[in-house]
């Protein structure tokens, strides 16, 4: 028969700018030792070599920022959320922040539940694109039945149909100097991708856009972002290069009815 | 001032991080407030540099200073540097992403004479002069110090002074008096006067050397009666008094020394005769074990590390190693923290006390008996007999440890195929122990390593005035060893001997070298240290088209009266000490530890330490 653990948290947390180029394993370390510095009560292994009780959600590659990353942390004794979120951000160094906790009740844990990710992706055409243009080709490339990409593993090449995974694309126009050319729905509103827009503008190359999009992530089933660019270029003979990937949201459950990882209903 | 590094350029480079700062305990200040920018430069990658204690205590030294920000800058790998070329990015600090080139300081630490080419590299990368004599009062003052800052001639040309010794309080007494300058309209050249007032200032313009017609030095002297003759170090008289950071920045990514590193004691008390160290950090002066767990707390809870190292050149001679690894066991095994000892002799107490710290495979201990004859270890003073070696490896096998390193020198002064053939026996011994040491005892799968360096003279030792061996000697004599040592245990490695050669140029060097520096350096040398990065056959280009003899500084044997290029540079210990262990070196003489006799060496004149 399995404990039930009660001294348990589900923490939510950032990874800002300041921190995106940290491996995932350098950012465990670097959790492990602001728990420590914080004095918290977490929970150790047992075993010749203890070690924190922690369990991250899915890792983010390298040079990608998120809003919504999520941890696991067991303690020794009871923890109140709003105490553990208030005491550990005193400890973590800029760009990473706990914006959400609550108590675990369940034992399921972050990382084998993960079933999707929302983000926000900007993107540049080398070529002058409109939005509508740009809207009928999303709008027939999710209507195909399959859309088959070459997926390369560690040793060999295999073809995936990554149609299942794509659950929802949407194009937003990046409108800096305040022209006021789209709808206000097509335009971005994301502060993660505006603020990059504005500290880089004058690097940035012309025709910039926002991909909003829903994909399937986790252990099961797992589109990156950049695949899903790569098949549209492909398909659609366009030459969209990415700019800046971010992370929005970290999903739980299933397709038909993804949950917040918090427990809250997501739609 | 401020530089933005692109998404594009980090995305592909390795290891990004290098590059970002940000990291837990880094320092930031508002500009608006800050009148003394300080750029510290490490000429190597950031993970070799983030390991160097000096740098972490300089670092907050300076930022203590509410006026002085000091950031931090290190060399960027190829990768990095040829896409910063290719974009027009200067070297920039990792606080703030500035461009150094309005620094008012740029710092080089100068750890091994294999990082020279990296220092004009990086001066050439911040768009500052690399020669001195064109930097004007738009540029900063570029200085440096540490341990090869005790022979500083080789980059007399590049650097504007000099902080010989330890740089807790010079550091801030530089900044006074720039604080002083910089509101005054003086020129470089009046700042540069002041300081020399300073004491452990060396400012190499105001100094003008002279050569005899066989290349050797005819004289050093200050050009003003106003300028010291000789440039005497600063030491930390009390260390428990001296600044300690009580935080220390943690890095993201993994670096060499990725753990706390508790500063026990400087100098050495043993006098090994090859070793640099061992002199110019004389004399000894210890923290107590109060003030250094009061330290480890601090630094614990400021860190969140979760590893302690016991630092120092050889941790055993710490007078109160037990009180300090008691206590140190009684705070940090509640919460996790291991520590670990390394310089440590090996005995029975130490053995004990490192399952106690640490939980490691029992799989590595490393000992250094240097030579592989009782003859050649008396020659180089190492106070260490085949008795205390077998004893010490017996002690760890029946301990249940199955793997040990042998480090060895080959090169020695005096040395013979005879000596080198006592270093395969010595190993084939060590073998002989673990087979006899019962087998419920020792750890399985017996492994050795031995690995052979290649001597190098070094100033202000007693072998500064000795010849090195020639390259094809000292393969001659690698082979010779790895001939002899044929055994299925035993794992056998060598430095290259090219790299031991540019060294032993560099260490004992003058100024005439400077312009070889630049040669080479526009042949594309840099990161000589890095095995896959050194270029031989460049440097001995550089070397030719200077027309600078290499085996002039390196394979030649020196007089006693010779001027030697650092003979203006006084670290305590004198010439006179290093010329009676020099003799005494020669008539296979050992010298007592600076605890059980004082040797006369000279340091008693800095008023501290073991000394009084």
């Amino acid at each position: 028969m399995e404990v039930f653990v009660i001294n348990s948290i589900r923490a939510k947390f950032t990874r800002g700018e300041e921190v995106k180029y940290i491996s995932h394993l350098d950012l465990m370390k670097m959790f492990e030792r602001a728990l420590r510095r914080s004095g918290l009560p977490i929970a150790y292994s047992k075993g010749f070599n203890p070690h924190p009780q922690l369990v991250f959600g899915l890792p983010l590659s390298v040079g990608v920022t998120s809003e919504a990353e999520y941890l696991d942390l067991d303690f020794d004794i009871e923890l109140e959320p709003d105490e553990f979120t208030e005491r550990l951000n005193k400890f973590l160094p800029r760009g990473v922040v706990i914006t959400d906790a609550k108590k675990k009740t369940e034992k399921s844990n972050i990382m084998a539940s993960i079933a999707g990710a929302t983000y926000e992706i900007l993107i540049s055409s080398s070529t002058y694109v409109e939005m509508d243009q740009i809207k009928n080709i999303l709008r027939s490339f999710l209507e195909r039945d399959e859309i088959i990409i070459q997926k390369q593993s560690k040793s060999k090449v295999k073809m995936v149909d990554i149609r299942p995974m794509i659950h929802s694309i949407y194009i937003k126009s990046i409108n800096v100097k305040g022209d006021k050319l789209h709808l206000e729905n097509d335009i971005c509103d994301d502060p993660w991708i505006l603020n990059y827009v504005e500290k880089f503008y004058d690097d940035l190359p012309e025709n910039l856009f926002c991909l909003s999009m829903v994909l399937s992530a986790g252990s099961v089933a797992n589109l990156k972002p950049e695949y899903l660019v790569k098949a549209l270029n492909n398909v659609y003979d366009c030459d969209f290069e990415i700019i800046k990937i971010h992370r929005s949201g970290l999903l739980t459950g299933k397709a038909e009815r993804f949950t917040d990882p918090l427990n809250e209903v997501y739609n | 001032m401020n530089i933005k590094i692109s998404d594009k350029i980090l995305q592909n480079v390795e290891k990004p991080s290098r590059y970002t700062g940000n990291e837990w305990n880094s320092i930031h200040k508002n500009l608006d407030e800050i009148s003394i920018r300080f750029a510290f430069c490490f000429p190597d990658v950031y993970e070799v540099g983030m390991s160097h204690l000096g740098m972490k205590i300089l670092y907050h030294v300076l930022n203590e200073r509410p006026e002085t920000y000091c950031e931090r800058v290190f060399a960027p790998w190829i990768d990095m540097e040829s896409k910063m070329r290719e974009n027009n990015i200067p070297l920039f600090t990792l606080e703030t992403q500035s461009s150094i080139r309005q620094f008012d300081f740029v710092g080089f630490t100068l750890q091994y004479e294999m990082s020279y080419t990296n220092i004009i590299n990086m001066l050439d990368l911040s768009d500052i002069p690399i020669l001195k004599s064109e930097r004007t009062r738009e540029h900063p003052f570029v200085c440096a110090g540490g341990p090869c800052a005790y022979n500083p001639e080789p980059l007399a040309d590049f650097v504007d002074f000099f902080m010989l010794g330890e740089g807790e309080e010079i550091i801030n007494e530089v900044m006074d008096a720039y604080i002083v300058w910089k509101d005054a309209d003086l020129s470089r050249e009046d700042f540069l006067r002041k300081i020399t007032e300073i004491e452990g200032i060396y400012v190499p313009e105001f100094y003008v050397v002279e050569y005899n017609h066989d290349n050797t030095i005819k004289s050093v002297l200050p050009k003003n009666n106003i300028y010291p003759e000789k440039i005497k170090k600063r030491i930390i008289k009390d260390l428990d008094k001296v600044f300690f950071p009580d935080k220390i920045i943690v890095p993201f990514t993994g670096i060499v020394h990725d753990r706390i590193m508790l500063e026990l004691f400087r100098g050495c008390i043993r006098g090994c005769r090859f070793c640099q160290a061992g002199f110019i950090y004389r004399p000894v002066r210890e923290r107590t074990s109060d003030k250094l767990l009061e330290l480890a707390g601090k630094l614990q809870q400021s860190t969140g590390y979760e590893e302690i190292s016991l630092t120092s050149l050889s941790t055993s001679d710490y007078s109160q190693l037990k009180e300090l690894t008691e206590g140190l066991i009684c705070e940090m095994e509640p919460k996790k923290v291991n520590f670990s000892l390394p310089s440590l002799r090996i005995d029975s107490f130490s053995l004990e006390l490192m399952e106690k710290a640490q939980k490691v495979r029992k799989s590595g201990l490393t000992f250094a008996p240097e030579a592989g004859s009782q003859r050649l270890r008396n020659v180089i003073n190492k106070g260490v007999t085949e008795e205390d070696l077998i004893n010490s490896v017996s002690t760890a096998f029946n301990g249940g440890w199955s793997g040990v390193k042998l480090y060895f020198m080959l090169g020695l002064p005096t040395e013979t195929f005879e000596d080198i053939e006592g270093i395969a026996e010595l190993c084939k011994k060590v073998v002989d122990v673990y087979m006899q040491t019962p087998k419920d005892k020792r750890g399985k799968g017996l492994s050795i390593n031995v690995s052979a360096s290649s001597f190098v003279p070094k100033p202000f030792t007693p072998f500064q005035w000795e010849a090195q061996d020639s390259i094809d000697v000292l393969k001659e004599k690698q082979m010779h060893l790895k001939e002899k040592i044929k055994n299925k245990y035993i794992k056998y490695s060598w430095h290259d001997p090219y790299v031991s050669f540019l060294e032993a140029i560099f260490a004992r060097g003058d100024r005439r070298l400077g312009k070889v520096l630049i040669t080479a350096f526009r042949k594309g040398c840099k990161f000589d240290s890095w095995g896959e990065h050194f270029k031989h056959e460049k440097w001995l280009e550089a070397f030719e088209q200077c027309g600078v003899d290499p085996h002039y500084y390196a394979n030649r044997k020196r007089n006693y009266d010779e001027i030697l290029p650092w003979d203006h540079i006084d670290v305590g210990v004198t010439k006179k000490f290093l010329k009676k262990e020099s003799e005494k070196a020669n008539s296979e003489q050992i010298t007592s530890n600076c605890k059980e006799a004082c040797s006369g060496c000279g340091v008693v004149s800095f008023d501290g330490g073991v000394c009084n």
